[in-house]
């Protein structure tokens, strides 16, 4: 009998949505073994509403299982809160909690976890990283939407998470910044090895980030496999 | 004209109260109202709004009704431990909060309805329990809104007047808030006495609302 190394990210579960006759529900079924899965499809295909789950955030029946950890098994009525999953978000819109300096903001995640005296020095090291360092002191208004979602990436993955959820994180951001993000994500993931699962409609931005692809179709059904396979008809 | 440091400071000590009692059930309900849906919902709402409708005077006879020393539940009160609402201090704080908590929650409702749950959703991910989300994130963000409401909330605990003279009454030295002293003022032919009280009404509504408005503008830079 080998012994498997646990995959970094398995996902089957059931999403429900509505209610009385609008009922339906999104059906979402994939593994991730290592890199960045992307999540491709068209609005309104219920990509969201599945990181959303994967991070806990919206309630789903079936399994989710993060580097052999089970977050969510309905059956074995196992849920795991989400601020106990350790699993990093980066919505659209940064998000960037407006009251706080951009320092305070990647310390967050690290104070609530309970490392209160290298919260500072460590959030000012993931700024670094990101390339955003000089902005610590700025609160996010200050901020162009390139520098927000820096900062939002530098903040999600300051408390070491074991998952990274990006939902189009670069859709709002105009072309050349795009493409520079999308280096900065892939750089970050090569270094620290940390899974990610990225959403993106767009079918250029698939294959150059995806190591792995699931498409959303209509009427929830689902492909999985290699981006260049998956994508290729989408680009002119 | 007399003295009237009594009815100033009670009226000051009964909206204070108020305030304190309202705050903290405001924020619960005003955040329960936001953003949870639950069965009955809708109804919740309508008895939230209804004491800003009702005339005073009507919402003063419920509490008597309810509260009173033969009250529904103001009579095992006072068979059981001998203890009367009516006509106290107390009274004037119930009167208070029964019709200035429906506009704190109106406020707060809106306040935390103008945070992003995008905000709470990360809060979480980054290992905020629920709680820890409210107060570090939810109520910070949505600070401005809810001291606007708690002001109006004040302002309008410190003039409330026809439930309180319902079920606290007007007894001289223990429930004649300002308001009451200025009816009772102009009933007995003080007018100096009624315009001195009522300058120091409009002084205080006058400072609210300025107070308000600096809030407001201060809210719509924060959002820009």
């Amino acid at each position: 009998m080998s012994v498997e190394k646990p995959t970094a990210l398995d996902v089957d579960i059931t999403i429900p949505l509505g209610s009385g006759r609008d009922r339906f529900s999104v059906r979402a079924r994939f593994t991730l073994s290592k890199g960045i899965l992307v999540i491709f499809g068209a609005s309104a295909t219920g990509k969201s509403l599945t990181v959303r789950a994967v991070a806990g955030l919206v309630p789903a029946m079936g399994r989710i299982r993060v580097g052999g950890e089970i977050l969510l098994d309905a059956e074995a009525q196992v849920n795991v809160a989400p601020e106990r999953r350790r699993v990093g978000y980066v919505p659209q819109h940064a998000a960037l909690f407006p009251h706080l300096s951009v320092r305070d903001n990647v310390a967050f995640g690290l104070r609530a976890r309970g490392s209160r005296e290298s919260s500072g020095p460590l959030a000012e090291e993931w700024l670094e990283r990101l390339g955003v360092a000089h902005l610590a002191g700025r609160l996010p208004r200050r901020l162009s939407g390139g520098e927000s979602q820096r900062v939002s990436l530098a903040r999600a993955l300051a408390p070491e998470p074991r998952l990274l959820l990006l939902d189009e994180p670069f859709a709002s951001l105009d072309l050349t910044t795009r493409r520079e993000m999308r280096r900065v994500v892939r750089e970050v993931q090569k270094q620290s090895g940390i899974p990610m699962v990225f959403v993106t409609h767009s079918p250029r931005e698939a294959i150059e980030m995806g190591d792995h692809l699931v498409r959303y179709g209509p009427g929830g059904s689902q492909e999985e496999g290699r981006p260049e396979d998956l994508v290729e008809k989408d680009l002119e | 004209m007399s003295d009237f440091g009594f009815p100033l400071l009670l009226s000051l000590r009964v909206a204070l109260s108020a305030l304190l009692v309202i705050v903290p059930i405001g924020l619960a309900l005003g955040y329960l109202q936001a953003r949870r849906d639950y069965p009955g919902r809708a109804l919740v709402d309508v008895l939230i709004v209804l004491p800003i409708v009702l005339p005073p005077s009507v919402t003063g006879y419920y509490l008597i009704l309810f509260l009173g020393r033969k009250g529904i539940l103001g009579g095992p009160l006072y068979e059981l431990s001998g203890i009367s609402i009516i006509f106290t201090f107390w009274a004037a704080v119930i009167a208070a909060v029964v019709v200035s908590l429906p506009l704190f929650i109106k406020f707060a409702q809106a306040a935390f309805l103008g945070v992003d749950p995008d905000l709470e959703a990360v809060a979480r991910t980054l290992g905020a329990g629920p709680t820890a989300t409210f107060f570090r994130v939810t109520v910070p963000v949505a600070w401005r809104g809810l001291v606007a409401g708690a002001v109006l909330c004040f302002a309008r605990a410190l003039g409330e007047f026809g439930a309180t003279l319902m079920f606290a009454g007007n007894i001289p030295g223990k429930t004649n808030t300002m308001t009451i002293e200025i009816w009772s003022a102009y009933q007995a032919g003080d007018d100096a006495r009624a315009v001195a009280l009522v300058i120091t009404l409009t002084a205080a509504s006058v400072a609210v609302v300025l107070a308000f408005s600096r809030l407001e503008r201060l809210q719509r830079k924060d959002r820009r």
